[in-house]
């Protein structure tokens, strides 16, 4: 009963901490809502769109011999006198108006230094002899794609658009080049022919190109009901999770310093001077550590539940991942302090160990929803919080509970063993 | 004067005293830069890990699928992955489960009829909201593109031709002429970062993105110094004496801009010889950035240790703008990847500034110009930290 | 008061590393009475209070705190003790109530009791219209009320008080011995310790004086004033430097003994009537010329001198 007195009384000192409350609650709320935010855009389309990218176009083309490309599917393509001014036009088209915001340049080193100023995302310089090349089956013709070097996706995007018109055309002069390296001179006669029947049983001709040629489907996985619809909630998910664990463990530290901080008050040598044994007192700081972080975890998974939309898996798995966290949490902060003399070495505790252990484990959560990340292995797993950012996401992703239950089981070893030398240390100090 | 340098070497005395302190301020960096450049595969000898891993099945089997699998696997961006015995389930599985980026099945059948020009698909597996779909639907509409490129072209001439250009001479002929494609794209980029190395793009993000984060860390430590010395009533006691209160500050305030630029020197040095980052390649733009990030976030630590009433509420104040202006900042993930509206809302924080600064160096590969108004910017910050930090602690010792 | 002896302190003995800080320390505190320890800074006082609380295990010796030993049965000390520490042993985010609601409990009480008797104690402290507040908020004389308030909850028999004055002003200090007093009053047995002699003088039946570990005079302030034969100590100073007139005092009839502290000169005499004249005479033969007279009745700081040949203040 007396432990329980004083777990009461150090929860109540924690909670009336303006600044415990803001670390335990606020912080890890505003830190997810602020990439709720940053990836707002994908909040109404429920699919990842990126912001339009900057495009500045150097068309200096002057034109060269027709190149009959009566490709109803090119927009502008009756209209424009050279290959430049049909580049351009794909690139203004209404097709595009989702994905670019389209600049023009006087000139080459205009649109470089316009990127280069970050004004411009991209520039397309398309030199003057671009049609004539084109139309000579002797030259190559080439675009040339200047990008921001910071920026990866939206160029990526633009490129890819550009590679398919290219390769379109590029295919219509292969063809011709194959044709001719093979006829007769006075078969020259027939490269009309080879282009318009080209064109007339090519893919150029189609709609939709994806839809002709892909069967594209989406992976199913067992016990996706878990996991949510809606691509924002997917990706800030996770980040909610690995912010609740970094800040558990923070509040596992933080309130097991209680017991430094009474020893400085003074308080502590007079909690031995009444009838209360060490074992209890000692008992209702650390219960004091578990029950206040358990207050933390319960009430972020709640909020984040009904405040993003976060759908933490089904009762059991979840039950079974928060009670991980807590107990690692809660050992964890026991143990760091027991390693303490005094709580002025706590700010290199919190701003180093904590820090570090806590983005060590959540290393997965930032990297995921990075394009072309790598696969970032298992380097999360070097700390405990990476077992219960595992624990959280299997419970999410609505994974077997055999997988979900190995590891807690290792993330059960870790707490035990920091309780168990927290337990020591603390018994050994007050012996 | 003298009795600000007083003040600066007493404050650097304490803290070099605290040897884990000046252990962390280095080590924290370092130790979390390596951890994210080995986990991003920086350090990896293999290149080709970078690429998106394709699983990649042929229940076909005809000669005409070859090329498809040829084009596929000489993509610079996607790199396929075959299992041998694996299934179309199990490829599906792993999709599922994040290891492949995408699966490509090539259906039975395709090949007759990619020959007899009727309608067939590639079986695709993939998330089609993630952000690697567009490189891997790219890729696979080129190859497939390709593909019927050169069996249309094959077929034509042959029909014109005749014995002259067999169809499988045709169609071999057009594949490869796709190795030096007639119109191309040519990418050019003002960076200095090569351009096969994404371990090393990836480094030249999380170099300066760990080292402002953790500078900022380090403030909790510098601040408290400040903390203490007003817990400890020596503060008011500096006040009775004929130290003006500008020195105090001005004092303080170099104690920690000195710890700060040294962590970056030392950070930078690190970056440029460990992780092959190119800072030194504009020694005096690098050093313009360092200097002015280093007077920015000195003035918000001297703010936060005048704000701050407990070493508790200075490791508070120092996580909280660490995390906040990170994130926001785009120390973490670029901004290019958030919204217009965040974009701009990121650049209210001095840390995209700084970003802004360090990467013109070291991946665009530009000089001094290029810096001046990152560096203008974290300037004024510095100065509104300061001028908030000198007007807070005179309201603090008049009540 | 009465004869049974509620504290027995025998031979207790306590060191840290090579510091001896308690050397064989006994004495006896009777029921019922105000029991002082009475030394300078560093004589060891704090850490017998913090064996006789249990607080510190003793190297050799031991203690019974009625009839509890403090070595076999620490358990049994502490639900008949009250403790008020030297510190300010108190939570600060917490009100006056809160504070004495969870030392209540940690002294076992419970329930309406525990509610009735924080109320008491309030009263008692004076703080029940502020008992609502932080503590935080507290001037320290208010805080040292809490203090001693958190050790009078469980209605001890004994209580420890641990230099209770220290850094407050007059006004506190004046409550503080009036509340010591009323204790005594309510048959409580009180074991004070303290570096001020005028506090041991006005309120202590029994002083035990402390020095060096060791306790070097016990008894009560008539007894121990008698240790110095009732000596009177009359404190100079001179217009010059003294060695050679403080020589020629030594010599003067009547005169006990002479100790000089930096400008102070302190002479030890039977009947300053009768001595100070010659001092006077004294001094004039010798071309010294006194500046400044003190003349000091019999107590405990004479004691300490004589006892110790340094002043308690030192």
């Amino acid at each position: 009963m007396k432990a329980l007195d004083i777990a009461l009384k150090d929860m109540l000192r924690s909670f009336r901490s303006f600044f415990a409350v803001i670390f335990m609650f606020v912080i890890p709320l505003l830190v997810t809502g602020m990439f709720y935010f940053m990836f707002g855009n994908i909040a109404d389309s429920g699919e990842f769109s990126l912001p339009k990218t900057k495009v500045i176009v150097a068309n200096m083309d002057k034109g060269g011999p027709k190149f009959n490309v009566n490709t109803k599917n090119i927009p502008g393509g009756k209209d424009a006198d050279t290959m430049g001014e049909l580049i351009v036009g794909i690139l203004e088209s209404d097709d595009m108006a989702d994905l670019i915001v389209v600049a023009h340049a006087s000139s080459p080193a205009a649109a470089r230094a316009a990127v280069d100023n970050q004004t411009q995302q991209v520039a397309i310089i398309i030199p003057l002899d671009f049609s004539k090349k084109f139309a000579d089956i002797n030259e190559d013709a080439a675009i040339e794609f200047y990008q921001d070097p910071t920026l990866t996706i939206g160029p990526s995007v633009i490129r890819a658009i550009l590679n398919r018109f290219t390769d379109g055309m590029a295919s219509v002069k292969i063809a011709v080049n194959v044709f001719m390296d093979e006829a007769q001179p006075e078969e020259q006669i027939y490269v009309g022919e080879v282009v318009q029947r080209y064109l007339k049983i090519s893919l150029a001709e189609e709609d939709d190109l994806e839809a002709e040629l892909l069967d594209v489907r989406t992976p199913v996985k067992e016990d996706a009901a878990a996991k949510s619809e809606n691509l924002l909630v997917r990706i800030v998910g996770p980040i909610m999770g690995g912010m609740m664990i970094f800040y558990a463990f923070y509040t596992g530290t933080s309130t097991g310093q209680s017991i430094l901080r009474e020893e400085e008050e003074r308080t502590m040598p007079r909690l031995f001077t009444t009838p209360t044994s060490q074992a209890t007192i000692l008992s209702g700081k650390f219960l004091s550590v578990f029950m206040t972080v358990s207050v933390q975890v319960i009430v972020l998974l709640v909020v984040a539940k009904y405040l993003f939309g976060i759908n933490w898996g089904d009762i059991l798995p979840v039950t079974i991942s928060a009670l991980g966290i807590i107990f690692s949490a809660s050992s964890f902060g026991i143990f760091v302090n027991s390693l303490l003399k005094d709580t002025r070495q706590s700010g290199v505790i919190f701003g180093g160990v904590l820090t570090v252990t806590g983005m060590v484990g959540m290393i997965n959560t930032f990297s995921g929803n990075m394009p072309n990340s790598a696969q970032f292995g298992d380097v999360s797993l070097l700390v405990p919080q990476g077992w219960a950012v595992l624990g959280l996401t299997q419970s999410m992703n609505g994974q077997p509970i055999a997988s979900l239950l190995t590891t807690m089981s290792v993330l059960l070893a870790w707490g035990v063993v920091f309780f168990t030398v927290g337990v020591w240390r603390f018994n050994k100090r007050y012996a | 004067m003298i009795r600000i340098l007083d003040i600066t070497i007493k404050d650097l005395t304490q803290l070099v005293r605290d040897a884990n302190t000046f252990m962390f301020l280095l080590i924290m960096p370092i130790v979390f830069t390596l951890l994210f450049g080995y986990a991003s595969g920086a350090f990896s000898k293999d290149q080709s890990d970078s690429r998106l891993p394709i699983g990649y099945l042929n229940e076909d089997n005809r000669w005409v699928d070859q090329p498809l699998h040829d084009i596929l696997a000489a993509s610079e961006t996607i790199h396929l992955v075959e299992y041998p015995i694996a299934s179309a389930s199990d490829l599906e599985a792993l999709v599922a489960d994040g290891k492949l980026a995408a699966a490509i099945i090539v259906p039975r059948g395709y090949g007759q009829a990619m020959l007899k020009n009727k309608t067939v698909r590639l079986i695709v597996i993939a998330d089609t909201g993630s952000t690697a779909w567009t490189t891997i639907q790219a890729e696979t509409l080129t190859a497939v593109s390709r593909l019927d490129g050169a069996l249309r072209t094959a077929t034509i001439t042959e029909d014109i031709l005749g014995d002259r250009a067999p169809f499988r001479y045709a169609f071999d002929q057009t594949l490869e002429a796709w190795q030096d494609p007639p119109i191309k794209v040519v990418e050019t980029t003002s960076s200095v970062v090569p351009k096969v190395t994404d371990g090393g793009m990836s480094l030249a993000h999380t170099s300066p993105g760990m080292m402002l984060q953790f500078a900022i860390a380090g403030l909790l430590t510098a601040a408290q110094i400040i903390v203490t010395e007003r817990k400890s009533r020596t503060l008011q006691r500096l006040l009775t004496t004929s130290a003006r209160r500008i020195h105090i500050l001005i004092g303080h305030y170099l104690a920690i801009f000195i710890l700060i630029f040294s962590q970056f020197m030392i950070l930078i040095a690190f970056g440029q010889f460990a992780l092959k980052v190119d800072y030194l390649r504009a020694p005096s733009a690098t050093l313009l950035v360092a200097f002015s990030a280093a007077l920015c976030i000195s003035a918000l630590g001297l703010l936060i240790g005048v704000i701050a009433k407990s070493e508790e509420q200075a490791v508070t104040f120092s996580i909280i703008p660490m995390f906040v202006f990170s994130g926001l900042g785009g120390a973490w993930v670029p901004l290019e990847v958030t919204g217009e509206a965040f974009q701009i809302i990121g650049h209210l924080t001095p840390v995209a500034w700084a970003m802004d600064g360090f990467k013109n160096v070291i991946v665009r590969g530009f000089g001094l110009d290029s810096v001046l108004l990152p560096a203008g910017a974290l300037t004024v910050y510095a100065v509104l930290f300061f001028a908030l930090a000198a007007w807070r602690l005179s309201a603090a010792e008049e009540k | 008061m009465n004869n049974i002896a509620t504290i027995e302190v025998l031979d207790l003995r306590r060191s840290f590393g090579e510091t001896h800080a308690v050397q064989g320390v006994s004495f006896e505190v009777k029921q019922g009475e105000i029991f002082s320890l009475l030394g300078p800074n560093g004589a060891g006082k704090t850490t017998t209070i913090s064996m006789l609380s249990c607080l510190l295990r003793p190297d050799e010796g031991d203690a019974r705190v009625m009839g509890h030993s403090i070595r076999t049965d620490q358990m049994g000390v502490k639900s008949v003790l009250g403790v008020v520490p030297q510190e300010i042993a108190l939570y600060e985010d917490l009100t006056a109530r809160e504070n004495l609601i969870f030392w209540g409990k940690m002294y076992g009480l419970r329930g309406p009791a525990l509610k009735s008797r924080v109320n008491e104690v309030l009263e008692i402290i004076g703080l029940s219209d502020r008992a609502h507040e932080r503590v935080g908020k507290y001037s320290g004389g208010m805080k040292r009320r809490v203090n001693i308030g958190v050790a009078l909850l469980h209605k001890p028999q004994v209580i420890y008080m641990d230099e209770p004055t220290v850094g407050i002003d007059p006004q506190s200090r004046r409550n503080i011995l009036d509340s010591v007093i009323a204790l005594k009053n309510q048959g409580m047995t009180v074991l004070y310790t303290t570096h001020y002699m005028e506090e041991s003088q006005e309120i202590s039946d029994h002083i035990a004086i402390m020095d060096y570990g060791k306790v070097i005079a016990s008894g009560t302030h008539e007894e121990l004033v008698k240790l110095v034969g009732g000596k009177t100590r009359i404190d100079l100073t001179l217009n010059t430097n003294a060695e050679n007139v403080i020589s020629a005092w030594q010599s003067v009839e009547g005169v006990e003994r002479v100790t000089k502290d930096e400008e102070t000169i302190s002479v030890l005499v039977e009947d300053s009537n009768i001595v100070l004249p010659r001092l006077f005479e004294s001094a004039t033969k010798h071309s010294a010329r006194i500046t400044s007279v003190d003349i000091r009745e019999p107590n405990l700081e004479s004691v300490f001198l004589h006892l110790t040949g340094r002043a308690l203040r030192d």
